[in-house]
């Protein structure tokens, strides 16, 4: 039936449209830091977000309440809290694993926002619910998977181990760039594909900018 | 417009009309849709669409801050806006499902759909302008309140929606054969105005700001009542003046169900497609928020307006090729189905347009179920 044809593939086109992604409108540069105690257990992490001059001009309107053209840290730590307390609810973004298993933080103990040539930062500390040593593999994954925040990793500084015991050793892997002849490939899948060659699926997954902690 | 401002104004000033909106950092809300679609079958796709939203808007950004040099860069900013209204309304909020939907269910013509198509961008183009402008130039406010005046716009705009669906749902089944019954053809010419229980208000010599002032909480009832083709209105003080006025106050959402003089004189007229411009519109998207306030905060407002209106523009032609698309669909499903008169072709018709009015609904009371409960 040609009719049913049709009703269902309008109807496909509309779940399509309908559950279409989200668009990055806060972009990042991240730095980050991996705090050990004396007996090499991981007992922080410390964020370092710079964010984009867009965002930064949105997020400071209003705040110079002095109107003295410079922001004070009186003037920004209302909206530090209002972001540390927004980011609870995407458990920050953060993802750190020993081993597969997923290791819980607390509320940040510190946090404070930096304004400096018209970028704005925002620094906090999440500790570590269960101090925990790193192992021989454990993974930090800074990631928004609705992709609203678009998070890149400041090259050489993405992330540093303070006070960890010698011989543990943090590498990085960058995201997998989507190329433009991967671009081209997705673009030219016709719509009633639903299956993608897994070479695509594996480029769509892998944006993500992935930490390793290895101790031995 | 002044009655738009004076709302917009309202929802600024008000603290108490905050609902917090689900936001990374308290400021500046996702538009809509999410995490859904990442597991979907289009997943490649969005990654795509995404990936070249974001570097067309970090271009745009940049090409912002770069515009004191040179002025040049006027016309790439311009068209980076376009490019990046584009793309930007592939993805989730900017009612395409909705407008859409409408068309489908209304059974407008082409024309009228790309109109209303790139009204409902324009619109929301509009809206952010007039947050941005009131909220940063006239009452020097936070982002924080910027942020809770866009949320609450954003739950008005799902209810609209939702109301939209029970009024096309309505007028589809129950209501179809009550056309012209009313006492509002007697009374006056049937204006379709934009939001439909305001212009009962209006009706009644309401004056305009005023309801701005009384802020969104009582909007939903207002609605309510009037959704469901409740004659009269009895609300506050003013039910003794709408029990003798007699009118209609019926959300027609732009369905014409008395054929208007105004429309039929004019058919490309967007007063009975306004409703359902409204309801998508009225809720500003991020991006444009974020852009005009970057603007602002380097005095280049006209820069700034001028990318939201190209923006606005991109967004439009993406809704109108998606309007076009649905209006396309259902012709030729109708046209297999007989000569347009037969009894088949009438069902399949009837089909799509229940069909469309309840994924109205359904998608208003998804979103607007959403938004509240993560507020």
């Amino acid at each position: 039936m040609l009719n049913r044809r049709l009703l269902l593939a309008f109807a496909l086109l509309s779940a399509g449209m309908a559950t279409a992604s989200a668009h990055p409108h806060v972009f990042v540069d991240a730095r980050e830091e991996i705090v050990f105690d004396a007996t090499g257990k991981m007992t922080a992490i410390r964020h370092s977000w710079q964010f984009d001059e867009a965002f930064t001009a949105f997020a400071v309107q209003g705040l110079d309440a002095n109107g003295d053209g410079k922001l004070s840290d009186d003037e920004l730590q209302p909206l530090a809290k209002v972001n540390v307390d927004s980011l609870k609810e995407y458990r920050y973004f953060t993802n750190l694993k020993v081993g597969d298993k997923h290791v819980p933080v607390n509320f940040p103990s510190e946090y404070w926002l930096d304004f400096h040539g018209g970028r704005l930062t925002l620094f906090y500390t999440l500790p570590i619910r269960t101090p925990i040593a790193p192992g021989p593999h454990a993974t930090l994954e800074v990631f928004d998977p609705e992709y609203f925040v678009a998070f890149s990793f400041v090259k050489n500084h993405e992330i540093t181990l303070n006070g960890a015991p010698a011989g543990c050793k943090a590498t990085v892997r960058p995201p997998h760039e989507l190329d433009d002849a991967t671009m081209a490939q997705l673009a030219a899948i016709p719509a009633d594909q639903h299956d993608l060659p897994q070479e695509l699926a594996d480029a769509a997954s892998s944006l993500s900018t992935l930490i390793t902690i290895g101790c031995s | 417009m002044k009655r738009a401002t004076a709302l917009i104004g309202a929802l600024l000033l008000t603290p108490g009309t905050a609902f917090a909106g689900p936001s990374p950092f308290g400021i500046a809300t996702p538009d809509g849709g999410g995490a859904l679609s990442w597991a979907g079958p289009f997943r490649g796709f969005f990654v795509w669409i995404a990936a070249e939203q974001s570097s067309f808007y970090r271009e745009l950004t940049g090409a912002l801050s770069e515009l004191s040099q040179s002025s040049h860069a006027a016309w790439f900013l311009i068209g980076l806006s376009f490019a990046y209204g584009v793309f930007h309304a592939v993805g989730p909020g900017h009612g395409k499902a909705v407008i859409a939907s409408y068309l489908l269910a209304t059974g407008d013509t082409l024309k009228r759909g790309i109109a209303i198509s790139f009204a409902s961008g324009f619109v929301q183009g509009l809206t952010a302008i007039i947050v941005v402008g009131i909220g940063t130039i006239l009452l020097k406010v936070t982002a924080v309140t910027m942020t809770r005046a866009t949320d609450a716009l954003e739950i008005a705009s799902y209810a609209m929606i939702a109301l939209c669906g029970v009024w096309l749902l309505w007028s589809k089944t129950v209501g179809r054969h009550d056309h012209g019954s009313g006492t509002s053809a007697a009374t006056a010419p049937h204006v379709h105005d934009a939001f439909c229980a305001i212009h009962g208000h209006n009706r009644l010599g309401l004056d305009r700001r005023s309801l701005g002032q009384q802020g969104l909480a009582v909007t939903p009832t207002r609605f309510g009542a009037a959704a469901l083709g409740q004659p009269r209105l009895a609300y506050g003080g003013f039910s003794a003046t709408a029990a003798t006025a007699s009118v209609d106050l019926s959300c027609d959402c732009g369905h014409a169900h008395i054929p208007d003089p105004a429309t039929l004189t004019s058919p490309l007229t967007l007063r009975s497609g306004i409703a359902a411009i409204l309801a998508v519109g009225i809720r500003p998207c991020s991006g444009a928020v974020i852009v005009l306030v970057f603007a602002l905060a380097q005095q280049l407002w006209w820069a700034g307006i001028l990318s939201v209106l190209a923006m606005s523009l991109g967004t439009g032609a993406t809704v109108a090729a998606l309007a076009i698309l649905a209006v396309k669909a259902k012709d030729i499903a109708v046209r297999f189905t007989g000569d347009g008169r037969s009894a088949l072709a009438n069902r399949v018709l009837r089909g799509f347009e229940l069909a469309a009015a309840a994924g109205i609904l359904l998608f208003g009371l998804a979103m607007l179920g959403g938004a509240l409960a993560s507020g």
